[in-house]
């Protein structure tokens, strides 16, 4: 629990800014909105610490990758859930679009941390994968989209994109 | 054996940065010398846990280097930092991952070297930096220290002062420095490696190498030397005769990184 506790101490330390931000940002209903909302904070989590050379710090550290990995998701998922249960509680939101945006959170972190370790960018090419994904959530592709979550194949893959990515990154990534 | 490193080899892309490298420390202060890029602060890495190596095997304390993360604290070449975060917020962080954290040397270690609290890290000097990074590593209660240069960036004073406290730090722990100072590893060393283009290619113990050498003469040469490297002042030969005298530390180094050197001449 210590190593979460760092983690989670460093990221308000360092991030503090960006997390008060995204945290308010995410009040603001729209699905579309919200998902890149959520890139915000995701990408500018570990998927930043790669791009900055930050995570061979961490590392350094008594930290192993996949602590370091899940913690953050977890702390980003955390921030962004309990905006989202604000939402559903002030606003009388439907509980189900917060589920539906817990399912997405997996992919958005992923493509990020893809991205990233690949030495392209925490931000630009993930931004470019969201918008082409939830341009095409008109048509069949609502049905498989990880974003829109029409149905189980957008969960399944927005988990295999996580997963993915933990490999990437457990394959140390950008050197 | 604290550390035991066996055939150890890293490669980032098509760059070799360390092939089969081989050593073992046991106690006191072991160095690493080599010139800039010859896989020092690789062999680090590797032990720092922060990366893998794509060949060999490296046990510390007997184990795995991931199951004893705890016991080891690194000073990074890099001196890199986290933003926004001042003295204050780097001991609450570090009395949280390193167990045996000891805030009462860390509080001197600051004071004696007059670390600034109210300034965020990233802004400090290059020496101090330094300084400050020292602090925290040794005063992390960890076994085990890997020091990338540590004398980097300090002027001759704070060297001297640095050099005292390892030293003091050394009789206690183990410690592994990479450095390319010379004189420096002569004062600090208890035990060596030099390292060139990624190999190492000769380790002992300070004083039983020189013991091991001698600086002759052609003339005195026999079959039984073995010649390391001809030097402007005669020849250093590895030998068990007592022949000529004993050589410099300085001169052992630079005789064995000359014998390893690809020539390079720009009339080739």
């Amino acid at each position: 629990m210590k190593r979460m506790e760092f983690v989670l101490k460093r990221d308000f330390k360092e991030k503090s800014g960006l997390i008060i931000v995204a945290f308010f940002l995410f009040l603001i209903p729209p699905h579309f909105w919200r998902i890149i909302v959520s890139l915000i904070l995701f990408s500018y989590l570990l998927p930043k610490d790669v791009e900055d050379g930050k995570e061979s710090l961490l590392l350094s550290l008594p930290l192993k990758r996949w602590e370091i990995f899940l913690y953050d998701f977890f702390i980003g998922t955390t921030i962004l859930l309990i905006a989202g249960f604000i939402t559903v509680g002030v606003l009388k939101m439907n509980i189900t679009s917060v589920f539906r945006l817990l399912l997405a959170f997996p992919f958005i972190y992923g493509v990020s941390m893809i991205s990233s370790t690949a030495g392209k960018g925490n931000f630009g090419i993930p931004l470019l994968i969201l918008i082409l994904d939830m341009a095409f959530s008109w048509s069949w592709w609502r049905y498989v989209s990880p974003l829109y979550q029409g149905s189980i194949i957008g969960a399944v893959i927005s988990i295999l994109v996580f997963v993915l990515s933990f490999i990437c990154f457990n394959k140390e990534g950008k050197m | 054996m604290i550390v035991e490193v066996k055939n150890l080899g890293k490669r980032f892309g098509s760059v070799v940065a360390v092939v089969d490298a081989s050593f073992e420390v046991e106690n006191g202060i072991f160095v690493l010398i080599g010139p800039n890029g010859a896989g020092k602060t690789t062999t680090l890495r590797c032990l720092s846990g922060e990366i893998t190596p794509d060949t060999g095997e490296i046990k510390i304390f007997g184990k795995e280097v991931k199951e004893v993360k705890e016991r080891i604290a690194v000073l990074r070449e890099d001196r890199n930092v986290f933003s926004n975060m001042k003295v204050k917020d780097y001991e609450e962080l570090y009395s949280l991952i390193y167990p045996k954290w000891n805030p009462v040397l860390f509080r001197r270690l600051v004071l004696h070297f007059n670390i600034p609290g109210d300034q965020p890290v990233e802004k400090f000097s290059a020496g101090m930096k330094t300084l400050f990074l020292l602090s925290l590593t040794i005063s992390s209660g960890a076994e085990l220290l890997l020091l990338d240069e540590p004398t980097q960036g300090l002027d001759p004073i704070k060297k001297e002062e640095v050099m005292k406290i390892l030293r003091e730090v050394g009789e206690e722990r183990v410690l592994i420095i990479a450095s390319h100072h010379l004189e420096e590893i002569e004062m600090l060393a208890d035990n060596f490696a030099i390292i060139n283009e990624g190999k190492v290619i000769y380790g002992d113990n300070l004083d039983a190498a020189k013991e091991k050498h001698r600086i002759i003469q052609a003339s005195e040469l026999t079959e039984e030397d073995e010649i390391i490297s001809v030097l402007e002042n005669g020849m250093l030969v590895r030998t068990e005769r007592e022949v000529g005298r004993y050589p410099r530390f300085r001169e052992l180094v630079l005789a064995y990184i000359e014998r390893s050197l690809k020539h390079f001449s720009i009339l080739d």
